[in-house]
């Protein structure tokens, strides 16, 4: 088995018999909102749930930020631990046209919590410096 | 993919990322765990306009050298040209790794996701580790 780190090298005992099949996204099912109301950014996330699939779409406030991102699928979904269980992380970019946005996003403390990476693509926002945001949502209570 | 093709793939789209001041990136960064089974240490250089990562994993008797990934910089706002993060990408066959990062107070953070691909059984799994700056910044070309 190789590794390039200590920690990835764990011995097939310890594994999960389905640790390496696609994990379960549930977790991330629903919508959820940005804690800050008054966020330039990303004001709400929601995430679709088909079995081991994840997709996500973002909405932005419409003027700092498109307000419509679209949908994409999460590009990878990791669990918490070497040795499985549920997806509580993912990779997952966006296409704006004028930037691209690679998306990280982790589960935490009840929180939804999202790191966007801007990489602006055309001269129209020429002396804009790529940029980094990260923000955090809470869940929406089903009614 | 070799990491000559990674960097043609991550080359920044504008010029405009090349002209980031990257002074609080470069240099040497320690994993705040001195008994981390991560990653112990990573050296961020500069070549030309290009930008450079350096990852060292946990091991024994020595650590891992992964060698050097292409990064993309970022600043924390559009309007700023301090860059205060990155991304890369590891492409090492038997597993992938993103890397994204940001420095805060003064501690430079990584989240890793890792994806495995041998068939070793091993989870895919998401990782967050500090570091702190060693010493002086290396010098830019």
């Amino acid at each position: 088995m190789q590794s390039v780190r200590a920690q990835d090298q764990v011995t097939v005992q310890n594994l999960a018999a389905d640790s390496s099949a696609a994990l379960p996204s549930e977790q991330f099912a629903g919508t959820w909102l940005n804690t800050n109301t008054d966020s330039p950014g990303i004001v709400r996330v929601t995430c679709k749930v088909a079995r081991t699939s994840l997709r996500l779409s973002f909405q932005g406030n419409g003027s700092s930020e498109p307000s419509d991102w679209g949908e994409v699928p999460a590009e990878l979904l990791c669990a918490a631990t070497i040795q499985g269980g549920p997806g509580m992380s993912f990779v997952a970019s966006f296409d704006l046209g004028a930037k691209k946005a690679q998306v990280g996003g982790n589960l935490n403390q009840g929180l939804l919590v999202i790191a966007i990476y801007h990489t602006i693509q055309n001269q129209l926002t020429a002396g804009h410096s790529n940029y980094f945001t990260r923000e955090f949502f809470h869940r929406v209570a089903e009614s | 993919m070799s990491n000559a093709q990674l960097a043609e793939k991550k080359e920044p789209a504008t010029a405009d990322a090349q002209r980031l001041d990257t002074s609080a990136l470069l240099g040497e960064w320690i994993n705040t765990n001195s008994s981390a089974t991560g990653i112990v240490r990573l050296v961020l250089t500069q070549s030309g306009s290009r930008n450079w990562v350096r990852v060292f994993g946990a091991g024994s008797p020595a650590s891992f050298d992964w060698g050097e990934a292409p990064v993309e910089i970022f600043a924390e706002d559009p309007a700023f040209s301090q860059a205060t993060s990155f991304t890369s990408f590891y492409d090492l066959g038997f597993m992938s790794v993103w890397l994204q990062t940001y420095v805060v107070k003064g501690v430079l953070v990584v989240i890793s996701f890792t994806q495995f691909r041998d068939g070793s059984g091993r989870s895919n799994y998401f990782g967050k580790e500090f570091f702190f700056r060693s010493g002086k910044p290396l010098a830019a070309e």
